[in-house]
């Protein structure tokens, strides 16, 4: 979950200025508006780099400046009339293709596709129907159908992430962390708010425990470390035989504790429980029902052995 | 085209010093230019200017008509005039009433091509960009330039 964090409260915005470019050649069309990027290009700004094979830059069009008032001559007003150019006007737009590869501090994301809209400030990362895009910050790893990363923040929507949170548990001398995996239809990453936002069809898989619910929002301190993640709208936690319905889920990666509140009810393999609050341990795969009620069906003997 | 790629000299038919001249095209005048001095080749149809400078207004509509009048310069130019070619060297210089700048060592106008190419390094800068190249070939008429060699320039947005 550091890359929530990471990408969230390390980046800053791509500041405004000068844009920087390099690659193989460079053909300018000034009546399509259009300059072509061809082998090895790279866009700069800042700290914000761009690298692929090809690009096409779409410029806005000419605007003359005004002649300024009282400045008659012919002289004056035949240059007022001057348009700046294709190289001299506001790039709109750059449409990247072949192996697009984005760097902005520890941040790093590859695509087969973007576009970089350079009035909008975002860069929109999409694949080749093959391979997703994907959004990288250590050993963090966010793929997704398409990764729209805004420049003037921080904020970074998804569509169908899939998002592999290996850091999600404090790792132990004794125990490799279980990555923690998130999908949903999609997320959004707002700074602001230190929250990483998933909605539709979201499922969360640790180990052999898979929770699934329509929101969830991860929240994190400023350190950058999750300090919770939180299920609403009707969750449904699934651990092999064992299956769990609520209102919500609170899950604390410290403490590896799932909590299920709002009508939480238990089924267990013929056992039925409701309570106020089921606490469900994914290490131990413990569970401790608040003000239990419901009703446990003694296992057959023969059926399941000696007990 | 390289400065070796044009016939060897003979001696000059007519040399002219300090000259001025201009170009007539539908009865206006359509450039005009200075040189230093020019030496012509008849049976050649061959000109040796040195120290060439030439205004030239761009035509309107052209990809060339936002840098508004052109200044061209170079401390050699050869030319063909029967094969409608040239070659400036030496130092070719580009000056735009817009501001713009363009510097390389040497240029070559094929006019049956239309084209307008270079080798050399190029460095060029005006209004809100900045750019540098190893070469570059463009239509005369500015409607498509093409940098090659590598490319790298800068766009600034505060310039503009």
């Amino acid at each position: 979950m550091t890359i929530l964090a990471a990408l969230a409260l390390v980046a800053a915005a791509v500041p405004p200025g000068p844009l920087d470019f390099a690659a193989q050649t460079l053909r300018t069309e000034p009546k399509e508006r259009r300059a072509y990027l061809h082998g090895s290009v790279q866009i700069s700004r800042g700290d914000f780099v761009v690298l692929c094979d090809d690009a096409v830059a779409e410029f806005a069009e000419d605007k003359p400046a005004r002649a300024k008032p009282g400045k008659g001559s012919k002289k004056v007003q035949k240059a007022s009339t001057m348009a700046p150019g294709l190289l001299g006007s506001e790039v709109r737009h750059f449409t990247l293709d072949g192996h697009v590869r984005m760097q902005r501090g520890k941040r790093t994301a590859e695509a087969q596709h973007g576009e970089l809209d350079n009035e909008a400030q975002t860069l929109l990362l999409t694949g080749n129907g093959k391979e997703d895009p994907v959004l990288r910050d250590g050993p963090e790893t966010l793929t997704g159908e398409r990764i729209l990363l805004h420049l003037d923040s921080e904020d970074v929507n998804v569509v169908h992430p899939r998002l592999v949170l290996r850091r999600t548990v404090p790792e132990t001398e004794d125990k490799t962390p279980s990555p923690t995996r998130v999908e949903a239809s999609k997320l959004f990453l707002d700074r602001s708010a230190q929250l990483a936002r998933f909605t539709d069809e979201v499922v969360v898989r640790r180990g052999d425990m898979t929770v699934r619910g329509p929101l969830m929002d991860a929240r994190y301190d400023k350190t950058g470390e999750v300090t919770r993640l939180l299920l609403s709208g009707g969750v449904e936690m699934r651990q092999g035989d064992r299956r769990a319905v609520a209102q919500k889920a609170d899950y604390d990666p410290r403490a590896k504790e799932l909590i299920l509140t709002g009508q939480p009810r238990l089924f267990d393999r013929g056992d039925t429980l409701a309570g106020d609050r089921i606490t469900v341990n994914l290490d131990s795969h413990e569970v401790r029902v608040d003000r239990a009620h419901g009703l446990l069906r003694p296992r057959n003997p023969s059926a399941t052995g000696a007990r | 085209m390289s400065e070796a790629s044009l016939p060897p000299e003979g001696p000059a038919d007519l040399i002219l010093q300090e000259v001025a001249f201009a170009r007539f095209s539908d009865g206006k005048i359509s450039s005009r230019g200075t040189a230093e001095e020019l030496s012509y080749r008849r049976s050649a149809g061959r000109l040796l200017a040195s120290q060439a400078a030439l205004r030239l207004p761009a035509r309107p509509g052209s990809g060339l008509a936002p840098l508004g009048l052109l200044h061209l310069s170079a401390p050699r130019v050869e030319a063909e005039t029967t094969a409608r070619r040239g070659v400036g060297s030496h130092g070719v210089r580009l000056d735009s009433e817009r501001g713009d700048r363009a510097r390389t060592d040497r240029v070559s106008y094929d006019g049956a091509r239309e084209l307008v190419t270079s080798d050399t390094p190029l460095s060029a800068e005006g209004p809100g960009y900045r750019v540098r190249s190893r070469g570059f070939v463009a239509r005369a008429d500015g409607s498509e330039v093409q940098l090659v060699g590598g490319v790298s320039g800068r766009l600034d947005e505060r310039g503009r």
